[in-house]
């Protein structure tokens, strides 16, 4: 089935398009949320909003990208709009910003599952600045309107992001060389 | 160039990575929050619409009632008489329910049937005293006008079938009121009786539910056929009472208005002919608090205080051509010996429409001391306020970049001057006493003087206001 088909199949609410569309990206939708949730019941539950969202809202669908980066921007924005909801989770950064000193191999030597622990890991306003301008690719500026703070904030709150996952796989490399 | 390639290994990550979910998390699950919610609107929004409905029926009523005690009930008066009767009264009782008949009305009771508001109704009294050999004395009647119906207030002593109700019959010959000062005693063969006229000053706050907030042009214009068409006007006596009766004088003059008002625009350029379009929409808010004064005639001057925010959102889309060369080579073997291959370059030109799209939004906060001025009128049976008001003022945070349909630009200061203007009209609702509800479809350009373009710009954004105007 095609994206097209899919999309006008779930716009006529035809529930065999409609579960395809589940199948096809729920998981897919589950970790993007994770990744900006505190836990995994409050993921589960972005994702079953999502999901409404997305299907209320498929007839807006102008296939101008892809039918995965549309449902995947629908989700960001969801779970942004549920961070922003909480107040206080920006911390001030003073200090500059700090070079990350990747090597070739860091995160090659480590699963998926460690990187995702480890950005999960990341307190909520760094990590929903990381995963967005680092996964999703959005820009500082776009960041900063999406969250309703200055650029400056973005940025600085990404340098910190970088530094903690820095640290995080200093301990992950000394952990294996050690094992 | 790190950071890009350690950007680029996590999206390879992470970007399509699964994650499983608990069971209660399924498609079903989806389905069924999705069915709640729609259900969730299917109640809400009915009962919204009836809650409205309730309000705004209220407030009609209460509208209603406050106008219908204003022209009708606030010039009534009571009068009671007495009719005293001696313990030793043995002839010449009243046995008749009297009527009293205001403005020229004909005697419509046998036993009595005297007319106010004329000297008559004195001689009246004691003809029909004197012949029923009693004594009568009207002590006072103050401030009376046709058309009022004068309910019997009976005093302890009177017996029951010797109250007497006033009743003013004849409306359609409106006469000047009548103060009758003066007592007279008639005294006849039996022992006095009295019959006491007395101008019950207590009910005459009732008057001041009449005023500017049911019509907004006072008296003069309040017709008693807001709920009676048939009625005429009601005449404002003269001499020292008029005071009492002048709305104009009983009331305050000052008003405080707090009102909230919002308004959109939707910016929208299809034509494929601009190199650059903008699909928007704007969005303003804007409060203020008024004193206003009452000038008379319906009007109102005043001033005040507002904050607004003004802000728009939207796309940008610029379509260009550009002319792609497109180079398409081929090798051709020419197998004649010696067999040799010649390349041919083969180039095409090709126009191509390149689109980029971006966003755009810009926000203007501003504060302004309104001037504004309005004006009350009745329409129908409804009371109506026209208000305009101009706004001068200055921004407090300006940011990102203000758009029109095929332009956009940067707000580059943050302090602009700024003037908008309002017009608006709806429907004045009181709700309570000295409180009134104004609901205003409103029209307001705004505008920002750009100091660094020197240029100014604005937009008419349309919407809906509520205004609570109390009179102090």
């Amino acid at each position: 089935m095609t994206e097209k088909e899919l999309v006008d199949g779930c716009i006529r609410e035809d529930r065999i398009c409609q579960r395809e569309l589940w199948n096809r990206y729920s998981k897919k939708i589950m970790s993007l949320c994770l990744r900006y949730c505190n836990s995994q019941e409050e993921a589960e539950d972005a994702l079953m909003e999502a999901y409404v969202k997305i299907y209320d809202n498929l007839a807006k669908f102008r296939f101008q990208s892809s039918l995965e980066t549309w449902m995947r921007r629908v989700a960001v924005n969801l779970c942004i709009n549920k961070i922003r909801a909480r107040k206080h989770i920006w911390s001030s950064i003073t200090e500059d910003e700090y070079r990350l000193g990747y090597t070739d191999d860091a995160f090659d030597n480590l699963q998926v599952d460690q990187i995702m622990k480890m950005v999960e890991a990341l307190p909520v306003g760094y990590r929903t600045v990381f995963n967005l301008y680092a996964i999703e690719g959005y820009s500082h500026k776009d960041i900063a309107d999406m969250l309703g703070i200055d650029e400056g904030t973005s940025r600085s709150q990404f340098s910190k992001a970088r530094k903690v996952l820095q640290q995080s796989l200093d301990k992950a490399e000394g952990g294996s060389l050690a094992s | 160039m790190e950071n890009q390639r350690l950007h680029t290994d996590l999206r390879n990550k992470l970007h399509d990575l699964e994650s499983p979910f608990n069971d209660r998390v399924s498609f079903e699950a989806v389905m069924e929050k999705r069915e709640r919610k729609k259900r969730r609107a299917i109640i809400w929004i009915p009962t919204f619409a009836v809650v409205a409905g309730l309000f705004v029926i209220g407030g009609l009523g209460m509208l209603w009632v406050s106008t219908d005690q204003s022209p009708e009930k606030a010039p009534q008066i009571t009068l009671s008489k007495s009719v005293y009767k001696p313990k030793f009264a043995q002839k010449g009782t009243l046995d008749k329910t009297q009527h009293l008949t205001l403005g020229g009305a004909s005697a419509s009771s046998e036993t009595a049937s005297p007319e106010i508001g004329t000297s008559e109704f004195a001689s009246s009294i004691a003809r029909k005293r004197a012949s029923s050999s009693r004594v009568v004395r009207v002590s006072k009647i103050e401030t009376v006008s046709p058309g009022f119906e004068i309910p019997e207030i009976a005093s302890p002593e009177s017996t029951s079938p010797e109250s007497t109700s006033l009743k003013f019959t004849s409306p359609e010959t409106p006469q000047s009121p009548v103060k009758v000062a003066q007592e007279e005693t008639l005294t006849a063969n039996v022992a006095p009786k009295e019959a006491v006229l007395v101008a019950n000053e207590a009910n005459l706050p009732a008057a001041a539910h009449q005023d500017m907030l049911c019509d907004p042009q006072g008296l003069k214009l309040v017709d008693i056929g807001i709920s009676d068409p048939e009625k005429t006007y009601v005449e404002i006596p003269e001499g020292e009472y008029e005071r009492s009766w002048d709305p104009e004088l009983l009331k305050s003059k000052w008003y405080a208005e707090m009102s909230a008002t919002t308004g959109s625009k939707v910016v929208i350029n299809f034509n494929e002919e601009d190199r650059l379009s903008v699909l928007g929409n704007m969005y303003h808010a804007n409060y203020h608090g008024l004193i206003l004064k009452d000038v008379g005639s319906g009007f109102m001057l005043g001033g005040g205080f507002s904050y607004g925010e003004w802000i728009g959102n939207g796309e940008w889309r610029t379509r260009e051509f550009e002319e792609r060369m497109k180079i398409d080579t081929f090798d051709v073997v020419v197998m004649i010996p010696p067999v040799q291959s010649v390349r041919v370059y083969d180039t095409t030109y090709s126009q191509v429409r390149v689109e980029e799209i971006g966003k755009i939004n810009y926000r203007i906060n501003k504060i302004a001391i309104p001037i504004a001025v309005r004006y009350n009128f009745m329409l129908g049976k409804m009371s109506w306020r026209l208000g305009a008001q101009v706004n001068p003022g200055m921004t407090l945070k300006t940011s990102g970049d203000f758009f029109g349909k095929t332009e956009f630009m940067p707000i580059q200061q943050q302090r602009m001057f700024t003037l908008d203007m309002k017009l608006a009209t709806g429907p004045a609702i009181s709700v309570y006493e000295n409180w009134v509800l104004i609901l205003e479809p409103n029209m307001m350009y705004q505008t920002f003087n750009d100091q660094v373009a020197k240029k100014t710009r604005g937009k008419t954004l349309t919407g809906f206001g509520v205004s609570v105007l109390h009179r102090f």
